[in-house]
């Protein structure tokens, strides 16, 4: 690839030399490409890159060392503590973004096919919804799912039940409901701009052709919005296997995830080594999923 | 109304529902008289706000956050704006792959991006202060206004640009008189993303901090130490200003601005 890229570009260099205007472009963007370039290379590429290396380093008496070793992925990989957590994370992120799909696309099919004179409206409230608190967002489910939240309280006073029903909060199914409540706008909008590109008379023609509307769906409108459903579920996915706060919030026991994990061996323990070689192994192991997924999807859907 | 219409109505209305609850739950409960958490209210007051405002280190997380904020959106601006007039002015497929590089931080969770950034300036001994909280912002703020300002420019008609310059203009008369105005609309929505989603950042922030604190961080602690109802105020706080901050941004890019 890095040749064919070399190639392309020696090719577009030649095919530009002629005229003058473009050559002052290219100088020109090159120059607006500078600042962005250098930042990402220093404070994206770079911390990467270390936080990288340290997971194939030790520490030492709380010091790190740099000696080799992939001791710290083989441990994460046998050791059962951070087994069962990457295995409870990869269970609660699949089922995230699975259920965080499902309502986002059915939310942006209605808006799209049903709902189309609200569109614009319907779609400012996803838009605030987004942007409206991600911590604030987690904590609130705490005043309404906890022993004195709403529910509870709610519950007592009317003398369905005497106890509070602790369960509502700090489980698996919490922090699924909490995860899903963050995610739904931000997999709404690549799912509705997919829809976008359906046209109403490809859906026509495939029901005059006698297809059922099930039938239409599954073949035309399903195929063609596809990339966006995809697009939601990687992004719901990746967020979810790392999110943070949720776990910590929410999660409880049941619902004890890889992320608070990681931060842990940045803040109570110092085992940098560690926590970066959970990090990676867990974004290896998403990406790697989300690479199976899009290959057998291909298959499926068509 | 048809079936189908109803159906997806009531479905609509139901998620929005589920959307906003944490929201509106918030905001009702900073105004509650008691410090309790049971509906319905009993009293509505402004005590936690009162209580809140009156906190020193609130007024100092405020400041540090309008601050980072601040400075966050216009930097972002700056180098993102640049990036995206390069990446749209001749299309080619190495610049289609740096604008997937630019979107990075949005696909890697935050907490990764956090840790990621304390242990570099850890090694290359970078004193954590608002400065270094500034960067991660701008870190994950670039994606949206590079996507913003690309989508903008892709939907432009380059034909203005060249009978602009056929009329004799100069190139930095055509930028600033034609090309500018249509994209200002675009750029401030873009840079009133940046303030909401800087204002509300808590994952990146926690782990690039110093000593100081913002208002998610301040939230944080209060949470862990126990019930203090005024972090419903503070909260609030925090929400007004993003959802401000939004609405106005997508009066300005039409929503469908956000579209990928």
């Amino acid at each position: 690839m890095a040749v064919d890229l070399g190639h392309r570009l020696a090719e577009r260099a030649a095919s530009f030399l002629p005229a003058r205007g473009e050559t002052r472009d290219r100088w020109l963007s090159a120059l607006q490409l500078a600042p962005v370039t250098v930042f990402l290379l220093v404070f994206l590429v770079a911390p990467l890159g270390i936080f990288f290396v340290y997971s194939f380093w030790v520490t030492r008496s709380h010091t790190l060392v740099a000696e080799w070793s992939i001791g710290q992925y083989t441990e994460a990989l046998t050791d059962s503590v951070w087994r069962d957590l990457l295995r409870n994370t990869f269970v609660i992120a699949l089922l995230t973004a699975t259920v965080t799909v499902v309502i986002a696309y059915a939310f942006a099919h209605a808006l799209r096919f049903h709902l189309r004179r609200y569109q614009e409206i319907l779609l400012f409230l996803v838009l605030i919804a987004l942007f409206s608190g991600y911590l604030v967002r987690i904590y609130a489910w705490r005043t309404i799912l906890g022993n004195e939240g709403i529910i509870n309280q709610a519950l007592i006073r009317i003398g369905i039940v005497e106890e509070p029903l602790s369960f509502l909060l700090f489980s698996r199914s919490a922090a699924i409901l909490v995860l899903v409540n963050f995610l739904v706008p931000l997999a709404i909008l690549p799912i509705y701009g997919a829809l976008q590109n359906v046209r109403d008379e490809e859906v026509e023609a495939a029901r005059d052709l006698g297809a059922s509307a099930a039938a239409a769906f599954r073949k035309v409108t399903l195929p063609l919005a596809w990339n966006g459903v995809f697009v939601s579920f990687a992004i719901a996915f990746i967020i979810a296997a790392g999110d943070y706060v949720t776990p910590q919030l929410v999660g409880g026991t049941s619902g004890a995830m890889i992320g608070r994990a990681i931060a842990n061996q940045f803040g109570v323990t110092f085992e940098w080594p560690r926590g970066a070689a959970l990090a990676f192994l867990t974004l290896g192991i998403v990406l790697a999923t989300l690479a199976v997924l899009r290959a057998g999807s291909a298959r499926l859907v068509r | 109304m048809t079936r189908a219409k109803t159906v997806s109505a009531l479905f609509v209305g139901l998620v929005l529902a589920f959307l906003f609850t944490p929201v509106v739950v918030v905001v009702l409960f900073s105004f509650n008289a008691a410090a309790s958490t049971s509906l319905p209210l009993e009293a509505l007051s402004f005590r936690w706000y009162e209580a809140a405002f009156s906190n020193p280190l609130f007024r100092d997380a405020l400041r540090n956050s309008v601050y980072v904020a601040s400075i966050t959106a216009l930097t972002v601006a700056v180098i993102g704006a640049n990036a995206s007039f390069a990446l749209t002015r001749r299309p080619s497929r190495l610049l289609n792959l740096f604008s997937s590089f630019v979107v990075t931080p949005l696909v890697v969770p935050g907490l990764f991006l956090g840790v990621a950034l304390l242990v570099f300036y850890d090694r290359v001994d970078f004193r954590r202060s608002l400065t270094t909280v500034i960067i991660g912002h701008v870190l994950i703020t670039l994606p949206f206004v590079v996507l913003i300002v690309n989508a903008r420019l892709m939907r432009l008609d380059r034909s203005i640009e060249e009978a602009a310059r056929d009329l004799g203009a100069t190139p930095f008369q055509t930028f600033r008189k034609i090309i500018f105005p249509l994209v200002r609309p675009a750029l401030l929505g873009s840079i009133l993303i940046a303030v909401a989603w800087s204002f509300d950042e808590f994952i990146v922030t926690f782990f690039t901090i110093g000593g100081e604190i913002t208002l998610p961080i301040m939230i944080w602690g209060m949470l862990r130490r126990g019930i203090d109802p005024s972090v419903n105020a503070i909260a609030s706080v925090i929400l007004v200003t993003t959802t401000l901050a939004t609405v106005v941004a997508a009066r300005l890019l039409s929503a469908r601005g956000f579209i990928p």
